[in-house]
């Protein structure tokens, strides 16, 4: 891509630990997690919309959230406008935070009741003003402190240079701390997973044996005779127990052979450290080197003059504030009403007023229009649209109405369980779906025509849960075009020959990026349904 | 209507509140034909949903206030029915799906129970005991019952959750019950795989906050069809779901709809949920009825500019496409409404005419079909607004 993003992740994770009870502690049973949001790459250019959609819990709202630094990432990178967001300090983080800008889920609950509209929209004033007047004062401190901190560390290193032998030995140390650190945090992921393995097929073997698995579309066999329970007998427990414990040996034992190897290798480094020397010509040369930095040190820092803006008064604020309104449609006396004044669509405008306010480069609209009805729902996205024209916004549309992103977005992302199974242009992905997920979700959405009303919808099953879910496309238990490769292997994104810029997840892309979304509705009455209960 | 379930005439509902008294719904008047499926569209606060529960009356008497009006229920006047006995109507009579399924499923009983509180209903509703209002000797009581008193309570006579009224009516309802037992739990299975729930001898045994939204609302239908009621009133029955649940519930409520023989009453503002669904189709703006007919004809020729509105307001074209149009103005305060048609300070054909009261009511219109009435003076020309 040609211009630079505005924000872009790469890998980003977000898992929430669930909490352990005292039993699974005992037992030994591993913590587990809910991978929010897993492996997410997405750029957001500026002055572009790109829509994210997919179901409730497919953790669309946890990566905004994300984005906006409202929780913190467990992995991966986050940078905005080539700056690496996890580095900021807290002060800057503040002061960064009037880039990036939500309207959240729920208008109604996002909104204090107790407060005017003046107040809830000066509020990021207020909170944009105060971080620029903490930036004013710290930032030529922080300046100071990083030269001296330069300063110390380049001492350090030519002093370094004069002895060879100390420096080995420093690098070697690092090296062996990282070795041990990344020894014991293979093998307790290793540990993890044996525990894990045990827990499940012990788990399993309690388990009603399950129905069999149903064609796609043909949820629950009427009729079918109810599954028989097996009796867990004492002899496969103690099978798996004998099995687990045969695991843990054969994994102690690899794991002290590790261990001696890394130390042996820390000692021989020493060893070789030691012996370490320079010709006296050398010597002469850096230790002239290391007096000179002495007396001259580094040039000095430029520390600019930032003047500190003054607090921001009421009267600024409300005018601000009352300056703003119309932007969003609502006329200027608002500013000294309350939230339940304001009807649904009112109370929309209101947060977006507030996120608006201080100017942002990024928006990010979190489900905008779902608690609107068609008609306002259509203003405000006509609103968001012509914003976006006069001041450059660039939107990070989350929703799951599909109407509502194909008006707004021009790139389309689709997430399902945590990660990102299509991305394109929002042509290519509503017109052209690719991936079986999209093809399901587009098709399932109901189309005001009443020619072209649908008999049957081919997708069954629910949303799997997000607790340590299982390798392999997260798809795969309801995909209707599911081989054997798909529950094995997770498919990465991968862009699809002759469609620039569209990104699939999807083993068998080729195969099944002709097939259109109208096929997974069958206008035959399908199976027999079960007869009516007498 | 000579075949109607259930048939309203001239309905009004008032709210008392603070502010005064304002009519939600005015002078509605609606037929249910027996096996269709009404649909009703219209924005928030147009009163869609309090006639929809204020058919079975569900509606808090007070605030709520029925105005005026019949609603024929089985050659019963419901208005006029008092409260208490409204129960006995509810439930076979009149079912009601509502938008929340986790708020209405009880989160103190496994699934079970629920359901076959409904079977159990229908079977004793079929085998023409007579059904007091009092007491019941069964394993759920659903007429009025006697308050407890603080005794009963602090002796253990009266358990909360209406199952039985005392520990030893319990014992003597099992007693009573254990060889019916097993034939009410064969049929509660029978409905849950009716309604393509897997595996349902677990499902049975579980509570509703351990299922998710597409098989709650699942439950929801299950205990509605179970008592085959004449009439079931949807009200938003997939707002709360996800798109594709949301595809596979609307599928399976058409699938039942045949193999059931019921009338369903289907509430929305999604007109596409509405569009997949129903058979005609009402549209309500600031509590009046503007137009009601055959759902292709309104679809394709709306007779009213509201619903014409409407019908362009939802989003199906691209940003490159130019900007989404939405109706001009806001929806009226109802406390006081504009005189004359409702929509007229909205509307881009208004005349004089239309902002003299009486508003006006659904008229058969020239050159559309026979089954196809508007609430506006000027219903011809809507065709032609661009």
């Amino acid at each position: 891509m040609s211009a630079s993003p505005l924000v872009e992740t790469t890998g980003l994770e977000k898992h929430f630990p669930l909490t352990r009870t005292a039993t699974d502690v005992f037992t030994g049973r591993p913590r587990r997690v809910i991978h929010a949001v897993d492996g997410v790459t997405i750029s957001v250019m500026p002055g572009e919309t790109v829509g994210l959609i997919g179901e409730s819990g497919s953790g669309k709202t946890t990566l905004g959230w994300v984005i906006a630094r409202l929780h913190d990432p467990t992995r991966g990178a986050l940078r905005f406008a080539g700056q690496d967001l996890m580095k900021l300090d807290e002060d800057r983080l503040r002061r960064w935070r009037q880039n990036v800008q939500v309207v959240f889920q729920d208008p109604v609950g996002s909104l204090d009741p107790r407060l005017k509209v003046w107040q809830i929209v000066g509020e990021p004033l207020r909170a944009q003003n105060q971080a620029e007047r903490w930036f004013a004062r710290n930032e030529p401190k922080r300046i100071r402190l990083e030269h001296r901190l330069a300063v110390r560390k380049e001492r350090e290193r030519l002093w370094l240079e004069c002895r060879p032998a100390e420096k080995e030995r420093r690098r070697l140390v690092t090296e062996h701390t990282e070795a041990l650190a990344e020894w014991q945090r293979q093998y307790e992921e290793e540990r993890v997973q044996l525990d894990r393995q045990y827990h499940y097929a012990l788990d399993a073997l309690r388990a009603p044996a399950p129905t069999p698995a149903a064609a796609p579309g043909t949820p629950g066999t009427p009729g079918a005779p109810p599954p028989v329970s097996p009796r867990v007998t004492v002899a496969d427990r103690q099978r798996l127990t004998a099995e687990y414990r045969k695991g843990l040996a054969a994994q102690a034992k690899r794991q002290a052979a590790d261990h001696e190897r890394i130390e042996q290798r820390y000692r021989d480094g020493l060893k070789r450290a030691r012996g370490l020397t320079l010709t006296p010509q050398e010597r002469q040369q850096r230790e002239a080197a290391y007096r000179a930095f002495l007396k001259k040190g580094l040039p000095p820092p430029v520390i600019p003059k930032i003047p500190v803006p003054p607090v921001l008064r009421r009267s600024k604020v409300r005018e601000r504030v009352a300056g703003i309104l119309p932007m969003v449609g609502l006329p200027d006396y608002c500013v000294d009403q309350y939230p339940h004044e304001f009807s649904g669509g009112g109370r929309q405008r209101v947060s977006l007023a507030r996120a608006l306010i201080v100017n942002p480069k990024l928006v990010i609209l979190d489900e905008p229009t779902s608690a609107l009805d068609v008609a306002v729902q259509a203003q405000i996205l006509n609103r968001l649209v012509e914003l976006q024209k006069e001041r450059g916004y660039a939107y990070l549309l989350i929703t799951h109405n599909v109407a509502a992103v194909r008006y707004v977005a021009d790139r389309v992302a689709v997430m399902y369980l945590g990660r990102i199974v299509e991305v394109g242009s929002v042509h290519g992905v509503l017109e052209k779906p690719i991936h079986p997920y999209t093809k399901a979700l587009l098709a399932a959405v109901p189309v005001a025509d009443v020619r072209r009303r649908r008999t049957r919808f081919r997708i069954g099953g629910d949303v799997p849960s997000l607790v340590d879910p299982p390798p392999g496309c997260r798809f795969a238990a309801r995909c209707p075009f599911v081989v054997d490769r798909c529950r094995a292997e997770y498919p990465p994104l991968r862009e699809i020959p002759g469609v620039p810029g569209h990104l699939v997840s999807c083993h068998r892309a080729e195969e099944v990026a002709d097939i259109a979304p109208a096929s997974l509705l069958s206008t035959e009455p399908g199976p027999p349904a079960p007869p009516a209960p007498a | 209507m000579p075949d109607a379930v259930v048939s309203i005439q001239h309905l009004s509902i008032d709210y008392l509140v603070a502010a005064g008294r304002f009519r939600a719904v005015s002078d509605v008047s609606l037929d249910v034909p027996r096996g269709h499926v009404v649909g009703i569209v219209g924005e928030t606060g147009c009163g869609k949903s309090t006639l929809g529960q204020a058919i079975p009356r569900l509606l808090p008497e007070p605030p709520a206030i029925i105005g005026g009006g019949k609603i024929m229920f089985q050659g019963v006047d419901l208005v006029k029915v008092p409260l208490w006995k409204m129960p006995l109507i509810r439930g076979t009579g009149i079912n009601m799906i509502f938008q929340e399924p986790l708020n209405s499923l009880n989160p103190a009983f496994r699934v079970y129970d629920q359901v076959a509180e409904a079977v159990h209903i229908r079977r004793i509703r079929e085998s023409g005991r007579p059904v007091a209002s009092r007491a019941q000797p069964g394993p759920y009581n659903y007429g009025r019952r006697p308050e407890p008193t603080p005794s009963d309570v602090w002796s253990g006579k009266f358990t909360p959750g209406g199952a039985a009224a005392s520990y030893a009516h319990r014992r003597e309802v099992e007693r009573r019950s254990r060889e019916t037992g097993e034939e009410l739990r064969r049929e509660v299975l029978d409905y849950l795989r009716l309604v393509r729930i897997n595996d349902p001898e677990t499902i049975l045994n579980l509570y509703p906050h351990e299922l998710s939204g597409g098989m709650r609302q699942r439950i929801m239908i299950a205990m509605a069809l179970s008592e085959k009621p004449s009439l079931l009133i949807a009200d938003e029955p997939t707002s709360a779901l996800d798109v594709t649940i949301q595809a596979q519930v609307l599928t399976l409520m058409k699938e039942l709809i045949e193999e059931v023989n019921t009338s369903i009453l289907f509430i929305s503002h999604d007109l596409g949920v509405i569009a997949e669904t129903a058979d005609e189709l009402g549209v309500m703006y600031a509590g009046r009825m503007v137009e009601f007919g055959p759902i292709a004809e309104v679809f394709e020729s709306p007779r009213h500019p509201y619903t014409k509105f409407l019908l362009r307001a939802a989003p199906t074209r691209y940003k490159t496409d130019g900007p989404l149009l939405s109706i001009p103005g806001n929806v009226p305060n109802l406390s006081r409404p504009p005189p004359g048609c409702r929509f007229h300070p909205r509307c881009p054909i208004a005349r004089p005419k239309c902002r003299v009261d009486p508003s006006p009511t659904l008229m058969p219109i020239a050159g559309a079909g026979p089954e196809h009435t508007s609430a506006c003076h000027y219903a011809e020309e809507v065709p032609t607004l661009s």
